[in-house]
């Protein structure tokens, strides 16, 4: 084979398998949105045939007989006080472990880094007990304090890695013009960090409204379920499946996730890398 | 600098987080090793046994099962991510257009939850109505088959879910380091006339060695974590074949309501994850040199 064929030869292998790639990466996620517009029928009986036709009665199905709403809702309701609550404690921790001087800051910020290994599953029973011993079972809080707890170290890796940018200079001076802690962490660290802290937001969302442990073992009324334990209402007597609703309120549940990712994947990207590359 | 070293401003900072974090994090870690001496259903008297928990787990077929599960299920996990991850990550690096593109694709499916993955594929891996896997199944002339109640599909079906869900974390991961190896080098190499395999098992590889290790341990961290997608999925059946550790432990405490005996499972879960600990921390006293 000549050099220029060969050259050809392997960017047609080359093409081959990254559109192969994509289409697996790409195509359950579109099916999903597409199968959310069709009918039932046709779900059943030639689900990945071309569509036939489109329909909106999925959607009605599930905002007139099911709770999807409330679910949302609570989703949303636990997602945004547990993001304030991640980023206000992460950067105020990571803070102190990154610039404030102390014995041991090293060994608090190791204690820290133990969190990223540990399994959810392994807190469920204990939580549990302690949850019922307080009332807490079936309350938000119940989800909201180990969804919390569970993120702040990524969180405080993340920012302590930011913060070891912010040249000491800058803080020494504040000090000399009279700065005390506090003013140095409200006017120099957190206007510096706004874009680390759209990191922190952007992935925390994700794990947070997409939380599956906790709220199934926490929560147990409808009024308070949220959408990712909510997603297995749609099975009927017999374990049969209404298909059509189930994929319209999987579509309905992931788009929040999707507008944010969209809208700040750069950011969230960005995280990833900040934590892997040195 | 007296103002950095302020004890109250110190403690103001960082006790929130530390209170919050050793209350829901590390505490409980502590009460599992606890429960797991005792015998309890959660609301009479607390017996204390000693060890006899886990004799008992050695000698329950199906915590072994689900102990030999949840190793395959975490070495499936691993081959995918890193595996896909990083062949599509040096792939991406030949890409002069398009990149972004690509990359926000393959991104997509680690940022849906994983109840909405398993719904989605648990209907891909139907039987009747015949799924998408199995289509293709016949289109390549085999017989098709019910994977998800199949004794032997299952676990492996469950867990090429997780696997495939977070490829595209990896392969930012892998990418974004491949790129930060100096083009000169690489360069050089190739006027020297070598190939680009070479130059990969040479001189990528060898100068992201770090990162591979970070993203082993993120992978081996994650594939510890499963629990929604069996749970989801086949709830541990059929007849315990896609049992990993989590969702027996889980089945144990809140449906026998067996704390003493799920939180001894629990305390095998902690062991595993030390394992990463201690990999982490062999990691980061590398960092430090």
């Amino acid at each position: 084979m000549s050099y220029k064929s060969r050259k050809k030869a392997r960017k047609t292998v080359y093409w081959f398998v990254m559109i192969v790639f994509l289409i697996i990466q790409a195509y359950p996620v579109l099916w999903l949105l597409l199968a959310a517009f069709r009918p039932n029928m046709e779900l059943l009986t030639e689900p990945f045939s071309f569509p036939r036709q489109l329909t909106k009665e999925n959607f009605i199905t599930i905002f007139t007989t099911s709770h999807v709403f409330t679910y949302i809702k609570n989703s949303a309701i636990i997602s945004v006080i547990s993001l304030v609550l991640i980023v206000l404690l992460s950067s105020m921790a990571a803070y102190a472990i990154a610039k404030l001087k102390f014995a041991g800051s090293k060994k608090i910020y190791r204690y820290f880094l133990i969190g990223l290994t540990i399994p959810y599953a392994v807190t469920l029973i204990p939580l549990f007990t302690m949850f019922a011993r307080v009332n807490l079972i079936n309350t938000r809080t119940s989800v909201i304090l180990p969804l919390l707890a569970f993120q702040l170290p990524v969180s405080i890796m993340l920012f302590v890695n930011f913060y070891t940018f912010i040249p000491d200079e800058i803080i020494e001076a504040a000090v000399i013009d009279g700065a005390s802690a506090y003013g140095i962490y409200t006017r120099i660290m957190i206007p510096l960090s706004l874009n680390t802290i759209m990191t922190v937001l952007a992935m925390n969302f994700i794990t947070v409204w997409n939380d599956y442990a906790f709220s199934l073992v926490f929560i147990n009324s409808t009024e308070l379920k949220t959408i990712s334990v909510g997603l297995s209402d749609f099975i009927g007597p017999r374990g049969l499946k209404d298909w059509g609703a189930t994929y319209a309120a999987i579509a309905l549940s992931i788009l929040p996730t999707l507008v944010i990712y969209f809208s700040l994947n750069k950011k969230m990207t960005a995280g990833l890398t900040l934590g892997a590359v040195k | 600098m007296k103002t950095l070293r302020d004890k109250k401003a110190v403690a103001f900072f960082l006790l929130p987080a530390l209170i919050v974090y050793t209350i829901m994090v590390m505490i409980p870690i502590a009460v599992s090793i606890y429960y797991s001496l005792i015998d309890w259903d959660g609301l009479g008297p607390k017996q204390f046994v000693g060890l006899s928990n886990f004799v008992k787990l050695l000698n329950d077929k199906i915590f072994i099962r689900s102990f030999t599960n949840n190793l395959l299920y975490i070495v499936i996990v691993m081959v995918l991510q890193l595996g896909f991850g990083f062949i599509i990550a040096v792939l991406l690096t030949y890409l002069v257009k398009g990149r972004g593109f690509i990359q926000t694709v393959y991104y997509i499916p680690s940022v849906i939850t994983v109840i909405a993955i398993a719904q989605l594929f648990t209907s891909f891996y139907s039987y009747e109505p015949i799924g998408l896997f199995n289509i293709f199944r016949k289109f390549i002339g085999l017989e098709p088959i019910a994977f998800l109640s199949d004794y032997k599909a299952a676990l492996p079906a469950v867990a090429a879910v997780e696997g495939w869900q977070y490829i595209g974390i990896y392969m930012i991961i892998f990418y974004s380091a491949l790129v930060s190896v100096s083009p000169d080098i690489l360069e050089a190499a190739r006027i020297d006339g070598a190939t680009e395999l070479q130059l990969l098992f040479r001189i990528r590889i060898p100068s992201i060695a770090n990162v591979i290790l970070l993203a082993c341990i993120l992978s081996l961290v994650g594939a510890l974590r499963g629990f929604a997608a069996p749970m989801n999925m086949t709830k541990g059946g059929p007849n315990h074949r896609s049992e990993i550790l989590a969702t027996y432990m889980y089945k144990k405490a809140f449906t026998s309501r067996d704390y003493g005996y799920g939180s001894s499972i629990a305390v095998v879960i902690v062991i595993l994850s030390v394992i990463g600990v201690l990999l982490i921390s062999r990691y980061m006293d590398r960092e430090d040199a």
